[in-house]
């Protein structure tokens, strides 16, 4: 069934041009590295503003209000060019150790994201006031920094353990 | 220039740290992931500049203020960046030093570097609660433009040389 569905993305126009095209790889690779390097940037920003070491009389809330559109327009520049280079040997990526991992990393990135705006932030513990936020805040901003730079890791491993040409 | 560099080139063949990096696979994508982390310190000060300058993003506080903000991790970063990739000639001195668009990736660093600079300064010196001024704001995007290339070539040198 999942080889059905490899099999057709590798053999689909966009895959097959993809894999044939001399230039075609490294440009979408490019966009794919300015995307996470916006992405993990941004983050890096909002995590250190929850954590509490840098930014501390920007409002917490505003702060990531203002932040957080770049990261997602980033990460969605990153979504697109990585399936694109995904299907350009859709076989060698899902076979990847490193790609698996780095999915999973993304998974429980998205998963911390999702404790954080639904239990931490939930009851207005977090306001939008200067100084320290509570420890959950604080640790979720942690985690994300870790996870984010793991993400970073298994993609550069990932060209390390594969060549696409 | 070529033999010059040529030179070089041996010279780092020939050391024992050379082989130690080469040798230990692990050393060379780790050391490249450090230079992205750190890669996105000073592109993302360089975007968030640019859109402050544009009045997009972070307007609680002025562009003097974001400059501020981002000077020391900026220079931290690049400090980190010069290391890495130090390292990374190290482990393969022909791939970098004989490769057109590392030399070209060089030299655009030097350009942003002092473009930056001399924005950063002037931002600097506007004072925190005075508006930037026009020539500042289109120097960031600038500057923005600038890393933007460094980036890519940074990237192509994996595919050209």
């Amino acid at each position: 069934m999942i080889d059905t569905l490899l099999d057709a993305i590798g053999d689909s126009s966009v895959g097959m041009f993809i894999a044939e095209s001399a230039t075609a790889f490294p440009w979408i690779e490019v966009a794919h590295v300015l995307g996470i390097v916006v992405v993990f940037g941004s983050i890096l920003l909002v995590d250190l503003r929850l954590i509490g070491l840098a930014g501390r009389d920007y409002p917490p809330l505003s702060f990531s209000r203002t932040i957080l559109p770049v990261t997602w327009s980033a990460f969605i520049i990153a979504v697109i060019t990585g399936a694109l280079m995904f299907t350009s040997n859709p076989h060698g990526y899902f076979d990847n150790t490193m790609f698996r991992v780095k999915m999973l990393l993304l998974v429980l990135a998205g998963l911390n994201m999702l404790v954080f705006h639904l239990v931490t932030m939930r009851g207005g513990r977090v306001n939008d006031g200067p100084g320290p936020l509570p420890g959950g805040a604080r640790i979720a901003g942690l985690i994300s920094v870790t996870l984010w730079l793991a993400v970073i890791a298994c993609g550069r491993w990932i060209g390390f353990t594969m060549s696409p040409f | 220039m070529d033999e010059w560099l040529l030179g070089i080139v041996d010279w780092i063949d020939g050391l024992p740290i050379h082989m130690t990096v080469r040798d230990a696979g692990w050393v060379v994508p780790a050391v490249q992931s450090v230079h992205i982390a750190a890669v996105a310190i000073v592109f993302t000060a360089a975007l968030i500049l640019a859109l402050r300058g544009m009045e997009l993003v972070g307007r609680h506080w002025s562009l003097a203020r974001w400059s501020r903000y981002f000077r020391g991790s900026t220079i931290a970063a690049l400090w980190v960046l010069l290391a890495t990739g130090l390292v990374m000639v190290l482990a393969e001195p022909e791939r970098e030093l004989m490769n057109w668009i590392f030399r070209t990736k060089m030299l655009l660093v030097i350009v942003t570097l002092v473009i930056a600079h001399v924005m950063g300064r002037r931002i600097r010196d506007g004072g925190v609660n005075r508006p930037a001024a026009g020539g500042v704001r289109i120097a960031a995007v600038l500057v923005l433009l600038l890393w933007t290339g460094v980036a890519m070539a940074g990237r192509w040198i994996a595919y050209a040389g």
